[in-house]
């Protein structure tokens, strides 16, 4: 068997050699196709912009004969430079980019660059109003508008697509007169059929979204009437009704129109709407598992974004997600609770000059409370397998609340983050009567509580017993996830103890304990609810809600039912919320729950960026960031 | 030959079945059962968002509420090649939809097209799942419609109990009242046909051929096929780059080490891998990316995920270009899997080079090395053509095992470097009892496993002669 190279190999080999050389060329060409796609893809942006420029400048045109007869000392002629008309707020009407133009005219602002954020979850769909987590929220608020938006410091309704609206009397009749010349990220107007359509598709039974089924309930009816007028009729009148028809973002009809409902479904990343920034590659075509990029509409319709790109990497790991915000590749970081006094360590260390390099020297620390982010809470069930149980006893579960110190556990456990709540409302919320005082901790009057309610210590052995004799024992689930509530439960078994209650430590997975939580299988539950800045507290706290709802705990007051049923229905804001106040006084009293602790944000922003300010609601405003002209620090 | 390989392939079927049975039915008898999904992550509950609704709705769409068997079977029905047809699905000939539409013609909600449509679509469900004629069930329909607050018994023919038809009863009312019996009866079908979502039955007629469905992820309502399409290629990825590795690395230093056995080489090396090999894959991967990645110590390295910032909008190759050097695409992506390809690789070599210097040293105290080397075989040849040819088969048999193990095993480092491969998609699945996908990953690596089987014992016979399956 001698081996010599011979024709026939010599032949393969080159063979071989010329394809890997054709293929490698193949690529070269591809990469020079690359950067011409590239570069038309830049031009057809500015050419975007400056359309909506022209537009602009129509539009100012044609209203100038009647703006200059109403008012004689508004000065003709726009200037050519930076934003240009853009910049400069409508000479009549309410103007929503008020708080955008404001940063316009900060003197080092400046155009351009790129926010990076890390999730710490996977996005796994972008599409709007099929479910996924909330981080879609984050990205969703940026690419799509609603009709309406809350002021960021009165938290009341603003005009914002819709340029007005009206409620009728009996509150079953919405009316918005949408705002013209607004145009969806490829210069398609945005019109009365579009918000329709939203609503129809939310509305179809084939589309996949059970929960925003159940938020747009009560709507009957969305009519296009002409193409800048919308009506909303709803079957009752209904508190939150403007905040579903003027919250929702609108979807575009004639993009979303192309994807049969099946594919609407199942297609990850269908995200496409008026807002200020867009997604940078084909939605269509995006995946999970890469995060998002999101870059600047260049047909927006309003005042245009500072930043260029949003792009939103996803970090599960959280060690991997603080190296990259060390490193400078992440512009933010939430703080865990647990990292909290680690964290604000190190950046007081650096402000006071004892470590130059370090973290401070990039980054501020930020702490502020947003009205959803909810509360934790422990629910005491009043029924034990189909009997009452001692929690159903209103003196039974006041023992318990001034037996556990929440506040202790907030200081030592959680590192002073947050609040001890005292009821369902978010604190800076019209609901919540801010009078009220979190119950103390107190055990004498705990136990004369519980003795009033017949549990005292009657064989001397320091634990508590009825009239029969039965210990007082339960059993607390809680999701055993988080290492801080794990150690919160621990903290208020040995307290519970030293006053004669034997706890039992529950924790269990997420997925068990909800299903748990559903057959009403446990005896207390800590869990926590999230929020918004008005919550409909029918759902958790009202009696029907046992049978159907999330009235878990089995809790029902008539007194508060009434109430709850009287104010749903007020559409009067300042009637209603003092409604909602004496909820949030029965409950306090009533204590179903033993309301634990808001929560509270904790951040650290790269301190390149200008023009942050914390949300009242929701995420950043990370578009509306900007990088100073000079860059002022370390990059 | 050929009728061996048939044999393993069909053997493959039943062998499946059994895998997937037991783990059906193992994930449905743990706590929390099949599919009680996470409602929102994080753990805090939705306020506005009736979570229990929610659930009884998702339980019914997903059939969660039918026995544990019952579920195996449409699963079972699901994943077939043959089948039958389903009651939702089914094609009513025209006839049928021409009479139910000539009964809800007559009624106000005809006025809407669209009502008109989903009124017929409810009906035609109705039918098949109750097996009455359609032209039965509209009249049935009509007859309930004329008052649509009281038509909520309807829901009996799809055997759905709601939870709370007071509210719907109420709003239903309310809507009689304000708006007429048209927007009433519209309102109607959409709750009959969002409350009856995923009711159906099959239909016992003649099996035809469809296409096998994976089913859909809970979580994400998206199909499972297109997550594993998804995940499958990332871990493909990582395997192709890490199993030559491990196999180059330990070949060489194997046969190396067996030709002077105790030698300085074969000591150093047997040492310097059992080392490597007793550190926990965990425990690297995270030394590795504190201290490779960070700029407090060495950032040498991307510290994870597969493509670095704004690489979706990089060119393929490097280049130097106006603004110096662009590392580009492929680059990029190189040096992102240099830490994740590390972890993968390097417990490997202690096991395989320890087997390959085992083998190698049977083979060269053999007589025909002997012989060889009396010949005056040149060493090379004599090492590489001769003995280490008839020394493969451990390696084989070692592959067969590598390669299902890696797929499904990298979950660790897939956490570690966010790498959304098949290791993450099957423990997330599990973790959130999603059983569509749990199912998904359990077919798709028992199937890899045992292809791995076969391909194992194929390449037996072509590594060896002496080996056939005649």
């Amino acid at each position: 068997m001698e081996n010599r190279f011979g024709f026939k190999d010599f032949f393969l080999t080159g063979l071989m050699i010329s394809l890997i050389v054709l293929i490698v060329l193949a690529m070269v060409q591809f990469d020079r196709q690359w950067e011409q796609v590239h570069a038309i893809r830049e031009e057809q942006k500015s050419q975007g912009e400056t359309l909506v420029e022209l537009r602009r400048q129509l539009q100012a045109l044609s209203a100038r004969p009647l703006a200059a007869a109403a008012d004689p000392a508004q000065p003709a002629g726009a200037s050519g430079k930076a934003g240009g008309i853009l910049a400069e707020a409508p000479a009549s009407g309410f103007d929503p980019f008020h708080a955008l133009r404001g940063i316009y005219k900060q003197p080092d602002f400046a155009f351009g660059g790129q926010y990076t954020g890390g999730l710490p979850v996977q996005l796994k769909k972008l599409t709007p109003i099929v479910p996924s987590d909330g981080y879609q929220r984050l990205v969703e608020g940026m690419v799509l508008e609603p009709l309406l938006q809350r002021n960021a410091d009165t938290l009341a309704w603003e005009p914002y697509i819709a340029e007005k609206w009206e409620v009728s009397k009996d509150g079953l009749t919405i009316t918005f007169e949408l705002r013209k010349g607004v145009t969806f990220s490829d210069g398609h107007p945005l019109t009365a059929e579009d918000v329709a359509y939203t609503f129809a598709k939310i509305r179809d039974p084939e589309t996949d979204c059970p929960d925003y089924k159940a938020l747009f309930d009560k709507i009957v009816a969305v009519d296009a009437k002409g193409p800048y007028r919308v009506v909303f009729r709803f079957s009752e009148p209904y508190f939150k009704s403007l905040e579903a028809a003027g919250g929702m973002g609108i979807l575009a009809k004639h993009w979303y129109s192309k994807f049969p409902t099946a594919e609407f479904n199942r297609t990850p990343g269908l995200l496409f709407g008026s807002g200020p920034m867009r997604m940078a590659s084909d939605p269509a075509a995006w995946k999970p598992g890469n995060g998002v990029t999101l870059e600047r509409n260049p047909w927006y319709w309003g005042p245009k974004a500072p930043l260029d790109n949003v792009v939103l990497r996803e970090y599960q790991n959280a060690t991997a997600r603080e190296v990259d915000f060390r490193n400078g590749i992440i512009d933010f970081f939430g703080v865990p609770p647990e990292k909290f006094p680690e964290i604000k360590a190190e950046v007081e260390a650096t402000a006071k000059g004892a470590d130059p390099k370090g973290l401070g020297k990039r980054v501020e620390l930020r702490r502020y409370t947003s009205l959803d982010d909810g509360y934790a809470f422990i629910g005491w069930n009043e029924q034990w397998g189909g009997k009452p149980s001692p929690f159903a006893d209103k003196r039974v579960r006041q023992a318990m609340t001034m037996l556990l110190d929440r506040e202790r556990a907030r200081r030592e456990i959680f590192n002073g983050v947050g609040q001890v709540a005292t009821g369902p409302f978010e604190v800076a919320s019209p609901q919540c009567d801010k009078t009220l005082k979190p119950w103390p901790f107190d055990p004498p009057r705990a136990l004369a509580l519980l003795k009033e309610a017949g549990w005292e210590d009657r064989d001397g052995n320091g634990i508590l017993e009825d009239k029969s004799g039965r210990e007082f024992r339960f059993r607390l689930s809680y999701p055993g996830a988080n290492e801080g509530v794990v150690r919160q439960m621990q903290f208020f078994r040995d307290g519970l103890r030293r006053s004669g209650i034997l706890m039992d430590a529950d924790p269990l997975d997420f997925p068990v304990l909800l299903g748990k939580i559903n057959s009403r299988d446990f005896q207390a539950v800590s869990l926590a609810w999230g929020g918004s800045v008005e919550t409909d507290p029918r759902q958790i706290f009202h009696s029907v809600s046992i049978k159907g709802g999330d009235n878990n705990v089995g809790y029902s007051n008539p007194k508060l039912d009434a109430l709850i049923d009287q104010a749903r229905v007020e559409m009067d804001a300042d009637k209603r919320n003092a409604m909602w106040k004496e909820c949030h006084r029965i409950l306090a009293e009533d204590q179903p729950y033993t309301f634990l602790f808001t929560r509270e944000a904790i951040v650290l922003v790269n301190k390149r960026f200008r023009g942050v300010t914390d949300p009242k609601v929701g995420y950043y405003n990370y578009p509306y960031f900007y990088l100073p002209q000079t860059p002022a620090g370390a990059r | 030959m050929l009728s061996y390989i048939l044999r393993r392939l069909l053997l493959l079927v039943p062998t499946l079945l059994g895998v997937t049975a037991v783990v059906f039915f193992v994930t449905a008898a743990s706590p929390g059962g099949l599919g009680n999904i996470k409602v929102r992550e994080g753990g805090a509950l939705n306020q506005g968002m009736d979570a229990r609704k929610q659930l009884e709705r998702t339980k019914r769409r997903y059939r969660l509420d039918l026995p544990t068997y019952a579920q195996y079977g449409w699963w079972l029905h699901q994943i077939s090649p043959v089948g039958f047809e389903v009651s939702s699905r089914k094609a009513w000939p025209e006839a049928d939809q021409a009479a139910v539409r000539a009964v809800l013609a007559g009624l106000p909600l005809a006025k809407d097209a669209l009502a008109l449509d989903d009124a017929q679509k409810a009906v035609l469900a109705a039918a098949g799942y109750t097996g009455k004629p359609p032209a039965e069930v509209a009249g049935q329909f009509a007859a309930a419609l004329a008052r649509p607050s009281q038509a909520l018994p309807l829901l009996d023919l799809m055997e759905v109990k709601p939870l709370a038809p007071e509210d719907e009863i109420k709003k239903l009312e309310a809507i009689e009242a304000n708006y007429g019996l048209g927007k009433a009866q519209t309102e109607f079908i959409a709750y009959f046909r969002g409350e009856s979502d995923g009711r159906s039955r099959i239909l016992w007629d003649a099996p035809t051929f469809k296409a096998p469905d994976l089913g859909e992820s809970l979580g994400s309502g998206r199909p499972v096929t297109a997550l594993v399409a998804e995940s499958l290629p990332k871990s493909i990825l990582l395997n192709l780059l890490s199993l030559p590795l491990i196999y180059l690395v330990a070949i060489i230093s194997g046969v190396y080490a067996a030709r002077r056995p105790g030698g300085k080489w074969d000591v150093a090396s047997g040492a310097f891998y059992m080392a490597l090999w007793s550190v926990p894959t965990l425990v690297a991967g995270c030394l590795l990316q504190t201290f490779l990645t960070s700029e407090k110590y060495m950032r040498v390295f991307p510290t994870a995920h597969l493509h670095g910032v704004g690489a979706e909008g990089m060119a393929f190759f490097p280049s130097w270009g106006a603004g110096g050097f662009h590392r580009g695409w492929l680059l990029d992506m190189a040096a992102c899997l240099v830490l994740p390809v590390t972890c993968l690789t390097y417990q490997g070599f202690a096991t395989l080079s320890r087997i390959m210097r085992g083998s190698m040293l049977e083979a060269l105290s053999s007589d025909y090395i002997r012989t060889a080397r009396a010949k005056g075989v040149a060493e090379p040849d004599l090492l590489w053509r001769h003995a280490f040819r008839n020394s493969t088969l451990p390696l084989i048999t070692m592959l067969s095992g590598l390669i299902p193990s890696l797929i499904g095993g990298a979950v660790i480092v897939e956490a570690i470097f966010e790498i959304p491969g098949m290791g993450k998609l099957m423990v997330d699945a599990a973790k959130n009892n999603d059983p569509d996908v749990v199912m998904a990953s359990v077919l798709v690596g028992g199937l890899i496993a045992m292809l791995c089987d076969i391909g194992r014992d194929v390449a037996y016979a072509i590594a060896d002669p002496r080996v056939s399956y005649e």
